[in-house]
């Protein structure tokens, strides 16, 4: 290993870390539905009994037989649960993540790639955004004099809008900006509108984007400001700046050190906020209508389809960890106390 | 060589350190504020079954979709129950799931981060891991899969789930906390002194560290109240009761947003905001005392 560079070791531990992580966490997904005394193939014929029936159709005990075991052939739920697992790496290896329940006859595959576009045209401008807002505000607030009414009155206001949870902000916007006020629909998404590159299309979806992306961005906001305030604060009682400021250095200059130093954590926040972010506009996507993973998730799971849910979870462990492991590799190119750490071990 | 030390002696005892401590943390605002605000909620919750005006909050009482008036306070649902009295005994179960979730997250954090920390090697390596890899993986994702096979649980069930995914955070802050502990000279002489690992844990580690799981025990609770609330709002909560957020999936399912029945849902949004941010608020409180290089910032 001598002749790799230090940087392409750690990139490359990292990455065998992640690996590892990631196998681990898909195991839990496949077998905490099956350590679970519930049978998969008797809540499908269940939930597909009550559709049929809600349907007007009755089903004759030859049908409802062949249900069962066509059923179990598509679970492959027959086999020796070794056996199964081993089927489950094979298809995942071939991107296929088995038949959904909520949605039959379509595929999680299907599903999930047609709500994917609309989470990531929601998580990933709202989650930038704040992060980005949310660190240029708490870097100015910590960097003015703590501890005054202002101060304690913004950190009271931000605190309280770091703990809302998505969707109940999303609650009180809807009521404010659709009920009242008229401005936007009341849900994120209508079907009637075919997804299309024209401008009805994306005036229509925009307008229903708009409430969710909101609600998402306004209470990552909190956190970060709260953050950035805290770290600011810590590098402005710390020597160098100290020594800085005896040398005589300009203010902004200083300023910007502190930023700099402080800066690195919230890099590292970001990744991790990444799942909380993607669990939390869970519920904000199902009240709101809004066509993402979450809705999905909503609809799968009052469904009793944890092929679904199981699928979403693969899917979403996957970009998750993957995020995580760009920002880990990204933070030791950018900290130079990583860098020689690196060097050293 | 043979001459042992002298016992260390105690430079305070224990109300010489917890007597001012309390003190600072009485005058600190954002407890006080939080702690009050907590506990007036938890009061109203455990009063609920005495003072709601309807002891069967699911029994109908009345027409559909009254606004606020004297006969009922807050209103009534789409299906003519007592708003209050929903409230009442939503906050009261909500709060139960949330405590004891949060209860079994520390128990399990505080185990894990402990062990691993002072142990340290394979032990430690594989309860890390394990706690990294919850703590990347989308834990919410985590509870849906569980709860969406677990249909309906009770209660208590649903706190033993939630609490079963919680525990992360705690687990690494013990751990490090343990890690730094380890080797802090005070140990070091105590572990001379001949005393037992044990004795050592209880006497000399677990007052440094009861800070630490005050603050990480306020903030499981948070994130259990958010998981219940998400959870039952959803439509995965338990049947046959009210909860929060169970209150916010009905109302939300039965229009009450579109018609601006807002005294259906404002009510529980109040009353999750007010919890969620005094916890946060105590939290912070008791991170200013406990570490004084926060304080005066």
């Amino acid at each position: 290993m001598a002749s790799l560079s230090p940087f392409v070791k750690h990139a490359l531990y990292k990455a065998l870390y992640y690996v590892l992580t990631w196998f681990v966490a898909v195991s839990f997904a496949w077998f905490i539905p099956r350590l679970l005394p519930y049978n998969a193939v008797e809540i499908t014929v269940a939930s597909m009994e009550r559709s049929l029936t809600a349907g007007g159709s009755m089903i004759s005990p030859q049908e409802y037989k062949e249900m069962v075991s066509y059923l179990e052939g598509l679970f492959g739920a027959n086999e020796p649960l070794w056996l199964q697992y081993v089927n489950f790496w094979k298809n995942l290896f071939h991107g296929n993540l088995g038949p959904s329940i909520a949605f039959f006859p379509a595929t999680v595959n299907q599903v999930i790639a047609r709500s994917l576009p609309y989470d990531l045209i929601l998580i990933i401008p709202s989650t930038v955004v704040a992060w980005v807002i949310g660190n240029i505000i708490g870097a100015q607030v910590g960097y003015r004099k703590t501890g005054t009414l202002t101060d304690r009155a913004s950190m009271v206001a931000f605190v309280a809008l770091n703990n809302i949870p998505f969707f109940v902000l999303g609650l009180i916007l809807i009521m404010v900006f659709a009920v009242e006020l008229h401005w936007v629909p009341a849900t994120g998404y209508t079907y009637s509108a075919i997804p299309r590159l024209s401008w009805t299309y994306i005036k229509i979806f925009l307008k229903h984007w708009i409430m969710p992306f909101l609600s998402v961005t306004l209470v990552s906001l909190g956190g970060w400001v709260l953050g950035m305030r805290q770290l600011i604060i810590n590098e402005k009682n710390s020597d160098y700046m100290n020594y800085g400021e005896a040398l005589g250095l300009r203010g902004s200059i200083l300023a910007r050190y502190a930023m700099k130093n402080a800066f690195l954590p919230q890099i590292t926040g970001l990744a991790l906020s990444l799942s909380t972010v993607v669990g939390g506009s869970y519920v904000l996507e199902f009240i709101f209508g809004y066509p993402g993973m979450g809705y999905i998730m909503g609809v799968a799971a009052t469904e009793n389809d944890y092929l679904t849910v199981a699928g979403v979870f693969v899917v979403i462990a996957t970009v998750v960890l993957l995020a995580n492991y760009i920002v880990d590799i990204l933070y030791s190119v950018l900290d130079p106390r990583v860098r020689a750490a690196e060097v050293g071990a | 060589m043979s001459r042992r030390l002298p016992r260390p002696r105690r430079a305070a005892g224990p109300r010489g350190v917890w007597g001012p401590l309390l003190g600072s943390l009485v005058r600190e605002k954002f407890f006080m504020g939080g702690l009050i605000i907590i506990l007036a909620v938890a009061l109203m919750g455990l009063l609920a079954p005495y003072v709601a005006p309807s002891k069967n909050f699911l029994a109908t009482v009345g027409p559909p979709n009254q606004p606020p008036s004297l006969k009922y306070p807050l209103g009534t649902t789409g299906f003519g129950q007592d708003v209050l009295s929903q409230l009442l005994f939503g906050t009261r179960n909500t709060l139960f799931v949330a405590t004891v979730a949060a209860l079994i997250a520390s128990l399990i954090g505080l185990a894990l981060g402990i062990i691993g920390g002072f142990l340290g090697g394979a032990v430690d390596a594989v309860f890390n891991f394990l706690t990294n890899t919850f703590l990347v993986i989308p834990t919410f994702t985590m509870l849906l899969l569980v709860a969406t096979i677990v249909k309906h649980p009770s209660l208590q069930l649903e706190a033993i789930i939630i609490g079963a995914f919680g525990w992360p955070w705690g687990a690494r802050a013990y751990r490090s906390f343990a890690l730094s502990m380890r080797n802090r000279d005070y140990v070091t002489v105590a572990r001379l002194n001949g005393m037992s690992g044990l004795n050592i844990a209880l006497t000399e580690v677990l007052p440094q560290m009861l800070p630490y799981i005050a603050i990480m025990l306020v903030m499981t609770l948070n994130g259990s109240l958010m998981a219940d609330v998400g959870l039952d709002a959803i439509g995965l909560g338990p049947g046959n009761t009210i909860t929060l957020g169970l209150m916010l999936n009905y109302a939300w399912g039965w229009g009450a947003l579109v018609y601006n029945w807002w005294w259906w849902w404002l009510p529980p949004v109040i009353v999750i905001i007010l919890v969620a941010t005094s916890l946060t608020a105590v939290a912070m409180g008791m991170d200013r005392v406990f570490n004084p290089r926060l304080r005066g910032t």
